[in-house]
């Protein structure tokens, strides 16, 4: 059982200029054995949240409980947690074995015991062909895994890794990621784990954390965060290439809205008018969001959404072999699309694309929060 | 130095002087003798009275006992079964022998001893070379200073740990100084700043995730030879000082790239306030905002460059502008313009530099 819990946790780090809150009023639970991930650009306060909850930086406000228990004033080493980092070294002059062993003769863990935990953990990463190696003669794959060895035998309640990853080739990190998703399911534990690349995000956590200026933007499943981002920052942040956002204006025909901007004018759908007809939205400026793989231009979606038509000039065919990325320039804006492979379109030429107003996004302009989604 | 070397020696003494030989603890306990049926006999009489008289050598019956003193440890006593004339001279030539043996199996602390002597000046320079050699330091190749701050309880496991990490004795020493662990490590060819600052970093990271413990490490310019480590380690020392002023988020600092906080640094206190009261004017700083401090953060990380500043912080281009104009407003300053950046970014520096001094008068 290891249940985390962070409780309106405040981080200031105190200087003469007023400081720099890099993290503010952040509430999170995290369930036993979750796999959770906390993502953001650069600064954002990922690795100082994970610090917090580590104990290796001390919290300005607010609590943290690890499985029930307040650990603000409890050291690293009591709090039954262990770290995974970017910049992790192996003692060279120890084998594997040793390596893994190290930390558990530091607290004179009894021999039997190192010796049971060192394989079991071996076994799980599938090294126990590796244990009389020096760390020399592993690939960079294999030492990461070593790495991790050392946080397992130590069978903590939480892991904590911040990037454990990022000083991997881009091959290895594919492969690395999938490795942690299986160990997580091995082992059944709660794992934090940060990283600032949304489709790692994306491909390892059950549940994500989304934080921009030290704030949680938004909690929820990848597939939620797609779907139903609660601002324009999740919309823009998560997915690749990013949602397409345009400003316009709503205007109310009967039952109906339009969006306007430039020459195009696109209705909404039944659904999404209904939640926006009668509020004081109407006939003022919004941001529609549009994710690349919600431009049609095949005929037949031309015809059934007959109502949402725009008309853009192709700048640019990218093609992906899988997919083709097509940079359309309509009216002042430029939008990417994501269409099939093949599709026959000449740079320059003016075509027509529909718009999916299933998924169309409509974010509050000044407040970026979404209003219609 | 082992039982067992001490023995091997023992018989080699006994065998050229012809009668037995051995080794007596300060309690008076025979370690080891040439002749095995001595070993773990009781000799305290003969210390004891040594001990009390304050002799280095006497006769006790046909046994000549001498004192043999050994630095930072307790004393120990050497034996011959002779009463000869000679007996005292062979033992004075064997408690010069052991207390050789003593010095160089104990390298460890020999090694950090001799860096802890060269910081403290406690070595003339001429002699620097010499000694280094003896210790099996190469004193003409090039070395670098890495100084490692921890919390005090740390010190010790910090230590440890450096030393699995360094392993090799030879090319890594490892002492403690002025509260700080010292790391002073034979640089390799080829290797550069970067090399040294993923050292650096992963120091950092392993004492964090295995020993749980918060770092900060500061690297000092290559020294040329073992005669400029003294150097090395002065630089390391302000880029600590430094980097804790100017940037106290970085847990590595590196002396070649202190930037503009070294030449701040040194300025006097007086024209600094001049020139930080003609930058900002009245404006607090405060005022800005934490989210505008970060923003302008950002962009001279980025080098005024506002469509990737903008790209990183994630917000629109626009929103960016919005926050520079309102910057622009409040200070009078467009940080999109090279000579307005400069100000502003020195000023800033400069100020930090203020609340530093004003932070340690304080604490007087
Ligand atoms: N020791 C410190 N002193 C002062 N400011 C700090 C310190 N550590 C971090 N900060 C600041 O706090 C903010 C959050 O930093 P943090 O390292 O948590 O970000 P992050 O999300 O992990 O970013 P990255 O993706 O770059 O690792 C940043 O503005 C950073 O400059
Ligand atoms: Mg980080």
């Amino acid at each position: 059982m290891a249940h985390v819990k962070l409780v309106g946790v405040m981080k200031k780090y105190e200087d003469k200029q007023g400081g720099v809150v890099a993290v503010n009023d952040f509430n999170l639970d995290i369930d036993d054995k979750e796999f959770i991930i906390l993502v953001g650009p650069s600064g954002c306060g990922k690795t100082t949240t994970l610090r917090m909850v580590a104990g290796l930086e001390e919290i300005t406000e607010g609590e943290i409980f690890i499985d029930g228990k307040l650990v603000n004033d409890v050291q690293p080493k009591d709090r039954d947690i262990a770290m995974v980092f970017q910049n992790y070294a192996l003692y060279p002059h120890m084998t594997v074995f040793e390596n893994m062993a190290f930390g558990l003769k530091l607290r004179k863990t009894p021999k039997e015991e190192i010796n049971k935990q060192v394989h079991e953990a071996a076994k799980i990463l599938e090294i126990e062909h590796l244990l009389d190696r020096r760390p020399k003669a592993l690939s960079g794959g294999q030492r990461q895994r070593v790495a991790l060895g050392r946080a397992i035998v130590r069978h903590p309640k939480v892991f904590l890794m911040d990037e454990p990853l990022s000083n991997l080739d881009a091959k290895l990190r594919v492969q690395m990621r999938i490795e942690i998703s299986k160990l997580h399911k091995r082992l059944q534990t709660t794992i934090v784990y940060v990283t600032h690349d949304q489709t790692e995000a994306m491909t390892m956590g059950t549940r994500i954390v989304v934080m921009k200026d030290g704030i949680i933007q938004q909690v929820d499943s990848p597939q939620a965060l797609y779907d139903r981002p609660v601002n324009m920052f999740v919309a823009g942040f998560i997915g690749s290439p990013q949602m397409n956002f345009v400003n316009v204006v709503l205007e109310k025909d009967g039952e109906d809205v339009y969006m306007l901007y430039d020459k195009n004018r696109i209705r909404l759908v039944p659904d999404k008018a209904a939640a926006i007809a009668n509020t004081d939205y109407i006939g003022k400026e919004v941001t529609m969001g549009i994710r690349p793989e919600n431009f049609l231009i095949e005929d037949e979606d031309l015809e059934n959404f007959s109502d949402a038509i725009i008309t853009a000039n192709v700048e640019v065919v990218e093609n992906l072999g899988s997919e083709a990325l097509v940079y359309l320039k309509s009216g002042d804006t430029y939008f990417t699309a994501r269409v099939k492979p093949g599709v026959k379109l000449i740079p320059d030429e003016e075509i027509k694309v529909a718009l999916d107003t299933n998924k169309v996004h409509i974010f509050d302009k000044e407040t970026e929060a979404v209003i219609v989604q | 130095m082992s039982l067992k070397a001490l023995r091997t020696y023992a018989c080699q003494v006994a065998e050229i002087a012809g009668t037995d030989f051995g080794v007596i603890n300060e309690t008076g306990i025979v370690l080891v003798c040439s002749n095995k049926d001595e070993e773990g006999n009781d000799r305290a009489a003969a210390v004891e009275a040594m001990s009390v008289s304050e002799c280095s050598y006497c006769r006790f019956g046909d046994v000549s006992y001498y004192k043999v003193p050994v630095s930072g440890k307790t004393d120990l006593f050497i034996f011959l079964r002779s009463k000869n004339q000679s007996s005292k001279k062979i033992l004075e030539l064997a408690a010069i022998n052991i207390q050789n043996i003593m010095l160089s199996r104990d390298e460890k602390l020999d090694k950090a001893g001799f860096l802890n002597a060269i910081l403290a000046d406690k070595i003339p320079a001429d002699d620097v070379f010499a000694l280094a050699k003896k210790l099996q330091l190469d004193p003409s190749a090039k070395w670098i200073v890495f100084l490692i701050k921890t919390k005090k309880e740390a010190i010790s496991g910090t230590g440890e740990m450096i030393r699995n990490l360094f392993p090799d004795r030879n090319r890594n020493i490892i002492s403690e100084h002025e509260g700080n662990t010292v790391l002073v490590r034979q640089v390799r060819a080829k290797e550069n700043a970067g090399n040294f600052e993923e050292n650096a970093k992963s120091i950092v990271d392993t004492l964090n995730t295995e020993l749980m413990v918060n770092a900060k490490v500061s690297i000092g310019a290559v020294a040329n030879d073992f005669g400029e480590i003294k150097r090395s380690f002065a630089e390391a020392k302000t880029a600590q000082r430094i980097g804790s002023i100017f940037e106290n988020e970085k847990t590595v600092v590196n002396y070649e790239k202190l930037g503009l906080g070294r030449l701040i640094y040194d300025l006097p206190a007086s024209s600094s306030k001049l020139f930080v009261r003609e930058v900002f004017k009245k404006n607090d700083l405060e005022s800005l905002g934490n989210e505008t401090l970060i923003t302008i953060q950002k962009l001279f990380e980025n080098n005024l460059n506002i469509s990737e500043t903008a790209r990183l912080l994630y917000i629109h281009r626009n929103t960016l502008i919005y926050r520079l104009e309102k910057i622009k407003k409040a200070t009078g300053l467009d940080l999109r313009e090279f000579d307005d950046a400069v100000a502003f970014k020195t000023a800033l520096l400069v100020k930090r530099n203020l609340d530093k001094d004003d932070a340690l008068n304080n604490n007087i």
